[in-house]
């Protein structure tokens, strides 16, 4: 019987609390005894006591419920990204679009200038390489972009085919050249990681799929079935990027 | 009440006294925790937290306006995704049909959560702080295509239908960059200035497309 019991524990604590609140007065009729030391108040103590332990806990409380009401904003999580041991963070300026090829400062590049046409970020798995041009254009639509060494091994492609296959903003293709394993792009940010394993690899796409914060076009359609159905490759054309007249005009500023 | 009697008080009882720093010490333990317990009552229950922007400010007019004007893009959009000629074209059209529709989800969505409708007795661009950007005399915001224009380009086909629609959406564009900017400035919630600035960013840019694909198929800027 809860409720029994607690009524009974308030009526005592609030009879000590009148009892050593409202009778006696500290007064100065009776010397000090010699032998014991002053009689403590322990009513009054207890009481205070449980006044500290239900203020702690009120306290405890709301700073729970602050830092978790905090942690989930996009502001958060793209501080927390920002935070992840060995990413680079860029600024680049938005919606430049260019049918050349071009040639990007970064490999694989996450960021500037791009193809007026998006590859498909629809939790896309390509078995081949795409175009640089249409990939940062989907990372501008909010996509986390995926790419690994071709030489990874089979049960690593797997691991990354379940975190990309059927979620939305998601895609990854293999990357000749690629400088580690595994490597994650979203607009403006790049991770390197040495295995699939990496726990960074989860980090980084909670922190940044669709994250309102640091996607340039937030809202935008991850679909293109045009380019789903017949993926446009790096190809020589793509690969010789230094072929282009015009200097690239996104020059990225380091944050 | 008073008869109860537990070991402490009948310690005090027989003692009689209490030593008066002591009392005040835990008297003022006992007033700090309860202020911050109460304290942190007020964070926990989010009194005096920040009220939603109200009926005139500018986030409410941004996302009423803003709504409107890419309501009409959204219909633009649309007949060149299902009948523009050019598959370029065509997949322009349906970035800035599905951009713009998930946009204006978002600014109703905040006018809900705000505790506001799209419908409003403030005039369109009332919350604006400038000059010179009233709306023209027969209610339209800025860039915006009249009902003739409309009926106009659903009428057409094929390569004058591509042109006609770069025309207008360029013009579209254009019109409501003001407004965007005016909202990346003066909207009080961040995110409706990171909405307002990043729209007014795209819109520029894809300005400069659509000028660039008008001008491969031969046509001219509206005046």
């Amino acid at each position: 019987m809860p409720p029994k019991g607690k009524t009974a524990a308030r009526s005592t604590t609030s009879a000590k609390g009148a009892s050593s609140g409202g009778g006696r007065r500290p007064g100065r009729k009776t010397p000090p005894p010699i032998t014991v030391g002053k009689p403590k108040p322990w009513g009054l103590i207890a009481m205070t006591m449980v006044v500290v332990l239900f203020a702690a806990g009120v306290i405890g409380y709301a700073v729970y419920r602050l830092n978790e009401s905090k942690k989930n904003t996009p502001e958060a999580k793209a501080a927390d990204a920002a935070a992840i041991p060995g990413i680079v963070v860029k600024d680049y300026p938005q919606g430049l679009h260019k049918q050349t090829p071009i040639k990007y400062d970064e490999s694989p590049p996450f960021g500037g200038e791009h193809d007026p046409t998006w590859a498909d970020c629809t939790g896309t798995v390509y078995a081949q390489p795409i175009r640089n041009e249409n990939a940062v254009h989907m990372l501008e639509h909010g996509a986390v972009w995926i790419t690994y060494r071709p030489d990874l091994p089979a049960n690593q492609v797997d691991e990354l085919k379940e975190k990309v296959d059927g979620v939305e903003q998601m895609a990854m293709s293999p990357y000749p050249g690629l400088k580690t394993a595994v490597s994650l792009q979203s607009w403006g940010r790049q991770l390197f990681v040495d295995s699939a394993e990496d726990p960074r690899v989860e980090r980084f796409i909670k922190d940044l799929r669709l994250n309102p914060v640091t996607t340039p076009e937030y809202g935008a359609s991850c679909v293109n079935p045009q380019f789903k159905a017949a993926p446009r490759t790096p190809g020589p054309t793509g690969a010789a990027g230094s072929a282009s007249p015009s200097a690239p005009a996104s020059s990225p500023t380091e944050r | 009440m008073v008869t109860t009697s537990g070991g402490a008080d009948s310690a005090t009882a027989t003692g009689g006294r209490w030593s008066p720093p002591l009392v005040a010490v835990l008297a003022a333990v006992v007033a700090i925790c309860l202020l911050a317990a109460g304290g942190a009552l007020v964070l926990i229950t989010g009194v005096g937290s920040t009220r939603p922007p109200a009926e005139s400010s500018a986030d409410a007019g941004f996302a009423r306006d803003m709504s409107a004007h890419h309501a009409q893009a959204v219909e633009m959009a649309q007949v060149v995704r299902d009948r523009g000629s050019d598959p370029a074209l065509r997949l322009l059209a349906y970035d800035i049909e599905t951009t713009q529709l998930s946009q204006i989800g978002q600014m109703r969505g905040w006018l809900q959560s705000w505790g506001l409708t799209p419908e409003s007795d403030q005039p369109r661009m009332a919350w604006m702080s400038g000059h010179g950007h009233a709306v023209s005399t027969d209610g339209l915001m800025p860039g915006m295509a009249t009902t003739a224009e409309l009926d106009r380009l659903k009428s057409l086909t094929g390569r004058q239908l591509d042109v006609y629609f770069l025309q207008l959406m360029i013009r579209h564009h254009r019109g409501g960059l003001e407004m965007a900017q005016e909202g990346a400035e003066h909207a009080s919630l961040g995110y409706v200035r990171d909405l307002a600035s990043k729209t007014a960013g795209s819109q520029q840019a894809e300005v400069v497309t659509m000028e660039q694909l008008l001008r491969e198929r031969g046509g001219q800027p509206l005046p």
